[in-house]
Order: C-alpha cells, then sequence, then structure tokens
C-alpha cells in the first residue's frame, strides 16, 4: 500500500468549478462557446457599428481614396507613351486604338490586353509594351510592303509574306511595287517576288503577275504581252523564256501570249492586227473581254500612262496552237 | 415481499441500461483510505482481446484520491465525501476528456446482514415460465433484517423442481411444484442513503451498488474456488469484508469495522508521531511476525514540532509489536464472522486475503494461524489497460466490480411481473411507463 498524498487547492472538489467543468466536457456546450458565441458576438458588433448612419459611406470613401492613393503613386504612375519602330502615320494610329489619358496609373492598365489590341493591327508584326521609369514604352516592328494587290474592291499592300499592312488608295501612290491580282494572290507572295527576281532585265517590264485559278501565275508585261507560267517550276519557264528572247527577240515581236505551261512545247499566240501578215487571208476578229477582274481605272495613273483603259486583253480566235488546258482558265 | 423495497434498485437498473447505452461509465470505490476511479469504454463492436475476460469493456482512465469523511464503513462527513468523489472524478474525466455521467460503487461496510429465504409456487405439471419464476421468487417471505434496511442484493441461488434441486435455470422443465432460494444481502439504510446522496451531489446517477465483499470476490477469487467454495476477505482500510462464495454465488457477507486505518492510529499513539508518518512507518518497515533480526533495525522517527533537534528511533521489532496485536484482534474478528455462519463446516474452507491491509508482510502466515489453514493472499486478476500502481490487493474490489458490471448477477428484480396481477394491456402500459419514467 502507497501512502498517498491529499493535495490541497481551492479549486480541489469545489462544487461550482466541478459543474462548470462537466459542463464544459459536453460537446454542445464547448461547441456553442468556441465557435457560436464569438460568431455571434462579432457579428452583433460589427452589424451595430455598421449600420449607424453613415459609417458605411464613410468606409467606402475610405476604401476608394486608399485604392486611389495608391494607383496614384509616382512609382506607378505613367506620364506618357513613346512609340519606337513605328511610321507616323502607324503611331497615330496606335495611340488611336489606345486611346489612354495620361497620366495613367500602372494598376489600371492591362499590358497584356493592350499590346493585343495594338498587335491586332495590321501594319503591325509584332508589339511589345512595357513601363520604364513612367513612360510606357511601346515597341513595334512594323510591317512593309512588299507588293500591291489588286482586288475588286479596291487595293491592298501586302507585305513579303502576303500579310495585309494596309489599304492602298491610288496605284501611283506606291508605284514601285509590283501589282499582284488574281484570287489567292495573297498566299503566294513569296512565289511572285521570286518570279519578279528571276525575271532579271524583264522585271522592270512587267505589269502585273495575276494568280489564275489559285495555282500558278500569268506574267503581264507593259507592251501587253502575257506569260503563262506552270505551276510547277515556274522559274525555270522564266528562265528558257529569257534565252528565247534573248536568242529569238521573242517579246519584241508582235505577239500577244506566250503559254509555258507545258513544257516540252511552248505556244506563242500572235497577235491579232498582225495575223494578216502571219496568215494570209485571215482576218482579225475582235477581241473579247476576259472575265478575269476588271482592271482598276488607277491603271491610268500609272506613270508612263501606257495601261489607261487598256483591259487584259486574251484573244480567243483561232491560235497557232490548240489551246492546252483552258479550263484551268476561266 | 412487496415491490417498494426494490423500486430503487429497479431504478439503478434502468440506469445499468443507460450507462451501456451511453458506452462511457465509471465504476467508484469509495473507501476509508483512498477512492479510486476507472473509466470504462463500453462498446457493442469492440473486440478486446479474447483472452482477456472483459468482453467489450475497455479501460479508460484510473483515477485514485485520498479519502475523507469516510470510516468504518460509513460515510460520516458527507460534503467531504462528495469533495473527494469530485476530485476522483474530476481526474478520470480530464484523462478521458469526456463527462463521465454514470457510476457504478461498491461500498465496504454499511453493518451488511445476510439471509436465506426460500419459497415456492405451484407448477401443476406444466413446464415452467417466467411468470413462474416470477411467483414463486414472489412467494419469498422476508425474514427480519432489523430496522431501516436497505436490500443490496436478492440474487436466487438455485431452483428446485419437486425432488431436484440446484437447477441453475428452471425454466421449461416441468413439475408439479417450483422452489427457488435466494440470498437476501441489506444494509443499513444510511449508508446507502449516504451513497446514493454523495454520488446525486456530483450530478452523477449511480447505476448500481455493490457490497464490497461481492466485489472483492469477483476480482481475486478464481473460478474453481468460487464453485468449490471459499471466503474472500477483503481487509481495507475501515473494514475487513467477508464473503462466502459457493457454487457461483455468494452465500453469505460481512463486515467487520476494522482496518488498516486502526494500525495506523495504533502506530502515531504508540510512538507520539503524527498519522501521515505513522502510515509511512507502517507501509515501509511493517509487518506482523517479529523476528530477531528486526531487533536490529533501527527506524529514524520522522517527528514534526518544536523539538527540532531531537531525533528518535524505535526497532522494526517494537513496531511490529505494535501491528501484530491489532491484526490479530481483526483476524479473529473475521474468525468469529466465520464461526458464526459455520463457515468451518463447509467442505472447502479457503479463505482468500486481499485488500491494503493485506499487503503486511507476514500475514499470510499469522492468518494461517488464525483462520485456518488453507489461506492465500489474493491479488486481483488482471484487467488489459490496467496500469502498474492499480494492480495492487487494494485495487480487488474495483476490478471484481468492473466483472460485475461486465456480468451482473441475477437480481430477484431482473424479474418482470413480480408486482403483475392482470395481465390487461392497459395494465402493461401502465407498468411500462412507471418503470421507465
Amino acid at each position: 500500500m502507497r501512502p498517498l498524498k491529499r493535495r490541497r487547492g481551492w479549486a480541489r472538489g469545489n462544487r461550482f468549478v466541478y459543474a462548470l467543468e462537466r459542463l464544459w466536457l459536453r460537446r454542445p456546450v464547448r461547441l456553442f462557446v468556441r465557435v457560436a458565441l464569438p460568431a455571434a458576438t462579432a457579428f452583433l458588433v460589427a452589424h451595430s457599428w455598421l449600420t449607424r448612419p453613415g459609417v458605411l459611406e464613410g468606409l467606402q470613401e475610405r476604401y476608394l481614396a486608399a485604392i486611389d492613393w495608391v494607383e496614384n503613386r509616382p512609382e506607378f504612375r505613367i506620364r506618357q507613351m513613346r512609340i519606337t519602330g513605328a511610321s507616323a502615320e502607324l503611331q497615330d494610329d496606335i495611340r488611336e486604338i489606345l486611346g489612354l489619358d495620361f497620366p495613367a496609373s500602372m494598376l489600371t492598365l492591362d499590358l497584356d490586353a493592350l499590346e493585343a489590341r495594338v498587335a491586332a493591327l495590321d501594319a503591325v508584326a509584332s508589339a511589345r509594351l512595357t513601363v520604364r521609369e513612367g513612360v510606357l514604352e511601346i515597341s513595334v516592328l512594323e510591317r512593309v510592303p512588299a507588293v500591291i494587290w489588286q482586288r475588286r474592291d479596291g487595293l491592298e499592300l501586302l507585305d513579303a509574306e502576303g500579310h495585309r499592312v494596309g489599304l492602298l488608295a491610288r496605284r501611283a501612290l506606291r508605284a514601285d511595287l509590283p501589282l499582284l491580282a488574281g484570287e489567292g494572290a495573297d498566299r503566294a507572295v513569296p512565289e511572285a517576288l521570286g518570279l519578279i527576281e528571276a525575271a532579271g532585265r524583264l522585271a522592270p517590264r512587267i505589269r502585273a503577275l495575276i494568280r489564275i485559278g489559285e495555282r500558278r501565275w500569268d506574267m503581264l508585261l507593259e507592251n501587253g504581252v502575257r506569260i503563262s507560267l506552270p505551276e510547277k517550276a515556274p522559274r525555270a519557264a522564266l528562265a528558257r523564256l529569257l534565252v528565247l528572247d534573248r536568242i529569238h527577240d521573242l517579246l519584241a515581236r508582235r505577239i500577244s501570249r506566250v503559254d509555258l505551261r507545258v513544257a516540252e512545247r511552248p505556244v506563242v499566240r500572235v497577235a491579232p492586227e498582225a495575223l494578216p501578215e502571219v496568215f494570209p487571208g485571215m482576218a482579225p476578229k475582235p477581241a473579247v473581254m476576259a472575265q478575269l477582274p476588271s482592271p482598276a481605272a488607277d491603271m491610268a495613273a500609272l506613270p508612263k500612262g501606257r495601261a489607261a483603259g487598256v483591259s487584259l486583253p486574251v484573244a480567243t480566235g483561232t491560235s497557232a496552237s490548240a489551246s492546252t488546258d483552258s479550263k484551268g482558265e476561266r | 415481499m412487496t415491490a417498494s423495497m426494490f423500486q430503487a434498485q429497479r431504478a439503478m437498473r434502468q440506469k445499468y441500461r443507460q450507462a451501456l447505452k451511453r458506452g462511457l461509465f465509471a465504476v467508484l470505490d469509495i473507501g476509508a483510505w483512498k477512492t479510486a476511479c476507472f473509466v470504462l469504454r463500453h462498446d457493442e463492436d469492440m473486440r478486446a482481446d479474447p483472452l482477456a475476460w472483459q468482453g467489450n469493456l475497455r479501460l479508460e482512465a484510473t483515477a485514485v484520491s485520498a479519502s475523507e469523511g469516510v470510516s468504518r464503513g460509513e460515510i460520516h462527513d458527507m460534503r467531504r465525501a462528495e469533495k473527494v468523489i469530485r476530485t476522483v472524478i474530476h481526474r478520470a474525466q480530464k484523462e478521458v476528456g469526456e463527462c463521465i455521467d454514470h457510476v457504478f460503487v461498491t461500498f465496504g461496510g454499511g453493518n451488511p446482514v445476510s439471509a436465506i429465504t426460500a419459497g415456492s409456487t405451484e407448477l401443476g405439471g406444466e413446464r415452467t415460465r417466467e411468470a413462474d419464476i416470477a411467483d414463486a421468487l414472489a412467494a419469498c417471505p422476508l425474514p427480519d433484517l432489523g430496522p431501516g434496511r436497505q436490500l443490496l442484493h436478492a440474487q436466487p441461488l438455485h431452483f428446485w423442481i419437486d425432488n431436484r434441486t440446484g437447477l441453475g435455470d428452471p425454466l421449461g422443465q416441468t413439475g408439479q411444484e417450483l422452489g427457488v432460494e435466494m440470498h437476501l444481502l441489506a444494509i443499513d439504510l444510511p449508508v446507502f442513503d449516504g451513497v446514493l446522496g454523495c454520488v446525486r451531489n456530483c450530478d452523477l446517477d449511480l447505476c448500481g451498488l455493490t457490497a464490497a465483499g461481492q466485489a472483492a470476490g469477483l476480482g481475486v477469487l478464481t473460478e474453481e474456488e468460487r464453485r468449490l467454495g471459499a471466503a474472500v476477505v477483503d481487509i481495507g482500510a475501515g473494514t475487513a469484508d467477508i464473503a462466502l462464495f459457493f457454487r457461483q454465488h455468494m452465500i453469505h457477507a460481512a463486515s467487520v469495522p476494522l482496518g488498516g486505518a486502526l494500525v495506523t492510529s495504533d502506530i502515531a499513539y504508540a510512538f507520539d508521531i503524527p498519522f501521515a508518518e505513522a502510515e509511512r512507518l507502517k507501509t515501509r518497515f511493517g509487518g506482523c511476525i517479529a523476528t530477531s533480526r528486526d531487533d536490529l533495525d533501527e527506524i529514524p522517527l520522522g517527528v514534526e514540532g518544536e523539538w527540532e533537534g531531537e531525533r528518535r528511533t524505535t526497532t522494526r521489532s517494537e513496531l511490529i509489536g505494535v501491528i501484530a496485536p491489532r491484526m490479530a484482534e481483526i483476524l479473529e474478528a473475521v474468525r468469529e464472522r466465520l464461526e458464526a455462519i459455520e463457515f468451518y463446516a463447509m467442505p472447502s474452507q479457503r479463505i482468500v486475503l486481499t485488500g491494503g491491509a493485506s499487503q503486511l508482510p507476514g500475514l499470510d502466515r499469522m492468518a494461517a494461524r488464525i483462520l485456518g489453514d488453507q489461506v492465500r493472499l489474493g491479488v486481483p486478476i488482471r484487467i488489459a489497460r490496467l496500469p502498474e500502481n492499480a494492480r495492487g490487493p487494494e485495487f480487488a474490489a474495483l476490478v471484481g466490480l468492473v466483472h460485475h458490471v461486465m456480468r451482473p448477477s441475477d437480481e430477484w428484480w431482473d424479474f418482470e411481473g413480480l408486482e403483475r396481477r392482470g395481465k390487461g394491456p392497459v395494465r402493461r402500459i401502465v407498468q411500462w411507463l412507471a418503470s421507465n419514467w
């Protein structure tokens, strides 16, 4: 048997403390005191304070003021915008599309959205927006127009990849750029540029490149000669034409068309007015307008004025050779 | 016998079912020296150690505190006793983290009186039904237990039908006459009310009150001993409780209002030392039989008071000289009680000593001289999770009470229909309401 210690203490066996402790050991009581009571008290205090007149409005005001204060801190302020890499017109366009008022706060600007908006411009290849020392810097990579694309509803400027850069009011404004025509020409701009490069000494004489059936090119020269290039290896065909031209002075003759679509058998169509000469007894027939896009009136504004009123003539009369693939030309 | 006698017991049985349903309750031993408490959890689904006997009960916590206000088997200061109970329950609750609502109590003393009574009823050749058993129990005459008594136990010992005796369960047997022999145990009503009042004042529900003797018997005696017959003597601080077991049933209980606390006060008087110091000397150096070696053992007496420089010593044999006569007196009183019920005429005379005071060295040899040859010291059977410091013989009654709670003995008031005379449905509704509300 071990001796037991008699412990003393004010709470030892105290009836009130004992009852209180037993109460505390009951789960609902514990939950009530620990959760419900503080929650209810907090709610009541908050409610009675917030429902006093003016408190809620005051809080709102202070909240907004605090937000204002932070946003207008000089660290976050953007005083101006600087656009680099863009032409003056494009700069105006960007300013207009962003529509920002300065000074603005960095916190209220969504740079990503603004960047997307700038990049959505046709003339912009890519844009990057950064804020540095209170200046919104927009560095733009502008698309460079490489060709003019003639469509039914007007002229468009395309870059070297065929992406639209902008509209062009008149052909004469960008006489330095080659002219493309035909459906789907924008998707084959690199090929067209390659052809122009391959044309060599012929290049200055090209009036337009016409996309046929969205698969091959016709080259229209200034003297009205139309060169039909094959779908495959058009550059080789062009080189061959250059050789023919040098040897036979082909393009200087009175012909209306050179058909190179079948490599083994190039065909030359004699110009209608030369027909009686070549084939005595044959009368010239009237030319029929081709179902090609009508040439814009701007053609008249070509520097040399030679194309004024000239449609793209396609003779339908009997030619020296049978047309091999008339279904390609509509 | 009348129904009013066991209304308190019926109410406790109701609480017992509630306690099992709640799943958490405490067993409490209110002693003169210590008040101890085991917290038990009851779970039908729980599969405890299959070898352990406690079935679906699991020990959750233990708490012990020094008792106050209890001595010699009665509560003489209810407020202090309540304080102690509150302290113990507080500690137990703290350990479990839950509120304890139901307690089973074992209490030693209370001047228990045992009586055997018998009654019988006519069967008329029919099969025995439960109503017949109830009739036979109701036919038992109430022996004179003295004034101001409260029945604590009323256990049917065995039944007989005509000339066949020793039936454990007569249900379904046929015969002409069904008889029952019953053991009644009553304690003083003030003691019963005192315990009930203390427990109620602690906001607890009393689910059962068991005599310490029976509890100690269940905690210490082996199955064999209970069947062949044995007496358990639980020598506590305030009382020595005796319970006699035969054929698995307790057939007699008694209590001697002498205990270890008397020994301690004897030492305190003899050496003029404080009570706590006397207790220390008793537990550390005490014994029942002196040897020549003990003359040489010097024991310093710790004295508090003004003689600061003074140091007194005594010898161990002197200490034993104080303890031994008192222990002998207690054992003599026990022997007297055993002789009074003709224990020594029984086939088995096994005596098992347990309780806190049984730890005095040499007590078994002394008891063998006084009580008889077949004496052994009993230690309570093992309970899973019982801490080491609660495994001594002073916890015999408490461990036995756990056993008793798990397998409560059939009591008289467990049989339905004792007070039933009519069988109408209205009567049964009223009865149900009366027993449940």
